[in-house]
């Protein structure tokens, strides 16, 4: 055996050692309880079975929840991507302020999320209020209990992920390329869509894949906020789990919630490459 | 921009990386046997048969939290001055059933409404109460009884019970609502918050709505037509006890169907508390006792703690609702919280408890497809 065989094994062994840790309290915490739940969902009538899964694709209101869950996260996908953008390049551009930009930006995050989520709704309340005393609207503007305000609560509470990892993505960017491209002659657009875009796609795709899980795992804010009236895949866990006491059926349910979210995670992590261009 | 390896070795990582990733997953996977057999084992959980001796030690309530969780840190410390028994409440906001489900042994006491307390019986997770050690038994109201009644069988004792009433803003509704047909009025659109099923309060509105326009409260059909017909005076479906009366004091929502008491700290925002008169649906907070809870004897003591003339005060003070035993007579400064007069307490509906159980999956589906876009 040679001296890099053994600098190798030990560098294996010690690797894994201080992965270990983590593998342990990911088989404990995720692992264990992600088998108690596939068991539950399989258990019908003291056997096994997929009764449980047939139940949910038999019902209306389960292919309803399912399209709320998708369109919900899935706009909130797109909004705080198109907000985030121009924001973490603005950060990127600008040295000064950047600090007091990112705390601004994370600092509601100290807030307890359901204070957070009364807050939003006296906001929505009062900007239709205001809206209607200046007479610019007739009618008071679907902004809670609607599809509307959900999507507005996921931006809202889900912007610093995307932001942040954008931010970072194009924090790499070489500043030089752009002046390069402004003497080739591109003007801006074409210098933000052939420099600029490239770079921040990674931050955009790691952005995309942790807005639409969260979004699409999020229960309070859409219960709050949909005002029972937007029925998503959560909800109806937690109603089968918390009220129903039906376990298996919310088991089922949990299930193809996580079902709904791989292929979209897989998808947006087969595209993650790095396009953009580093220093 | 190609970099440049370093690596002057051929890569030989099959085998000997292999082994230490083998290593990190035999781990693992042990330490998910490890969880699998500590939750699985019971064996370590105290289940003691209740006749052991004199009272003595603690006694574990599961309870709903919030409002009844704060009357109850008030009123648990009498008993425990009266027998030396320690009154630990375990609060959960989700379902009563599925804490005794989930945790066996643990609860002397479950606090229940009426669907759980029969289900929990049906389920054998309680107990039928022992009919012969409950003092004040005859006193309590026949209705609240019969309702918590299983074939012969008492599956709870009640404590307390409320009526479910409207309460509006007078400042902002342009009519005085005295029925539950009111809520139909066009000129409530988009004004409404009610309770979102399959939590009763809002299944309630269901069986008014059958009171109503059909044959009764039990006219089911009729019910969810009348639901239909309701829907676009539905601003939102409410789920926990606290939004109601945000949405009320806010003026978001001009009218809320809840418990009828919750309307009196509201008196001085204009809200008017309405409990129709014909009757109106309520719920009761009574009290089981799970199949292996360990201390039997302390549990019956304290459900005839809470029987007791002054704790039925205290408790309807504390949680500004209406005591189980018809002949209680409040203070006036109590009575003040507390809708439920006599009167009131006549005429509440005679609700089958079974029957609603029974039938509140199907009446939820049903509810979503009116309600849920």
């Amino acid at each position: 055996m040679t001296a890099v065989d053994t600098a190798t094994r030990r560098s294996a062994w010690g690797g894994w050692s201080l992965a270990s840790p983590l593998t342990v309290f990911i088989a404990l915490f995720f692992l264990g309880p992600f088998v108690t739940v596939v068991q539950s969902a399989l258990a019908v009538d003291g056997g096994a079975g997929t009764g449980n899964f047939l139940r949910a694709v038999d019902s209306p209101v389960f292919w309803r929840a399912v399209g709320n869950t998708l369109r919900t996260s899935l706009l909130a996908v797109a909004v705080t991507a198109v907000i985030a953008l121009p924001f973490a390049y603005g950060l990127v551009r600008k040295p000064r302020g950047r600090q007091l930009m990112l705390s601004l930006l994370f600092a509601p995050l100290v807030i307890n999320g359901v204070v957070r989520i009364y807050g939003l709704q006296a906001t929505l309340n009062l900007v239709n209020q205001t809206l209607l005393d200046l007479g610019l609207i007739r009618t008071a503007l679907p902004l809670n209990y609607s599809m509307t305000g959900i999507v507005i609560g996921l931006v809202v509470f889900q912007l610093p992920l995307m932001a942040i990892t954008v931010y970072s993505s194009l924090a790499r960017l070489d500043h030089t390329l752009i002046a390069a491209a402004h003497t080739l002659g591109a003007d801006r657009l074409r210098t933000l869509l052939h420099v600029v875009l490239p770079s921040a796609v990674p931050g955009l795709v790691g952005g995309s894949i942790l807005v639409f899980a969260n979004s699409a795992g999020s229960y309070i804010l859409p219960a709050m906020l949909g005002g029972g009236r937007v029925l998503t895949l959560p909800q109806l866990v937690y109603n089968s789990v918390t009220t129903d006491v039906e376990w298996g059926y919310g088991s089922a349910l949990a299930l193809i919630l996580v079902v709904l979210v791989v292929p979209f995670l897989w998808a947006a992590s087969t595209r993650q490459r790095d396009t953009g261009v580093s220093r | 921009m190609r970099t440049t390896s370093f690596r002057t070795a051929p890569r030989r990582h099959d085998s000997r990386r292999r082994r230490p990733a083998s290593a990190a997953v035999a781990l693992g996977a042990a330490a998910v046997v490890a969880l699998a057999a500590c939750s699985s084992g019971g064996d370590d959980v105290p289940s003691g048969d209740g006749s052991g001796g004199g009272l003595s030690g603690t006694i574990t309530a599961a309870e709903w939290g919030g409002v009844w969780d704060t009357a109850l840190q008030q009123v648990s410390p009498g008993f425990t001055e009266d027998t030396g028994v320690e009154v630990v409440n375990s609060v959960n906001s989700g379902s009563v059933l599925a804490m005794m489900e989930q945790n066996p042994g643990l609860y002397d006491v479950a606090w229940n409404i009426g669907t759980s307390g029969v289900q929990s019986l049906q389920q054998g997770l309680v107990e039928p109460i022992d009919t012969s050690r409950i003092e004040n038994l005859d006193a309590i109201n026949p209705t609240l009884l019969d309702a918590l009644t299983v074939d012969g069988e008492l599956a709870a004792v009640p404590i307390s019970f409320g009526t479910t009433g409207i309460l509006y803003r007078s400042d902002l509704v342009p009519f005085e609502i005295t029925s539950w047909e009111d809520l139909w009025d066009p000129r409530l659109e988009g004004q409404i918050t009610i309770q979102n099923a399959p939590s009763i309060g809002g299944l309630f509105v269901m069986m008014a709505g059958g009171e109503a326009f059909g044959d009764g409260i039990e006219d089911v059909d009729a019910g969810f037509e009348a639901m239909q017909e309701l829907e676009p005076n539905i601003q939102s479906l409410y789920s926990n006890s606290a939004e109601p009366i945000n949405a009320l004091a806010s003026g978001t929502a001009s009218v809320a169907v809840t418990f009828a008491n919750y309307g009196v700290d509201l008196s001085d925002q204009d809200v008017e508390i309405v409990i129709p008169e014909g009757g109106s649906p309520w719920s009761l907070q009574a009290i089981s006792i799970p199949v292996d809870a360990p201390n039997k004897d302390a549990a019956y003591a304290f459900i005839n703690y809470m029987l007791e003339t002054q704790t039925q005060v205290d408790w309807a003070d504390a949680a500004a609702i209406a005591p189980a035993r018809g002949d209680v007579e409040l203070p006036a400064e109590t009575q003040d919280k507390v809708r439920e007069t006599p009167e009131v307490a006549a005429e509440i509906w005679p609700i089958d408890w079974v029957w609603f159980g029974e039938n509140v999956d199907a009446w939820t589906t049903r509810w979503q497809e009116i309600f849920t876009q």
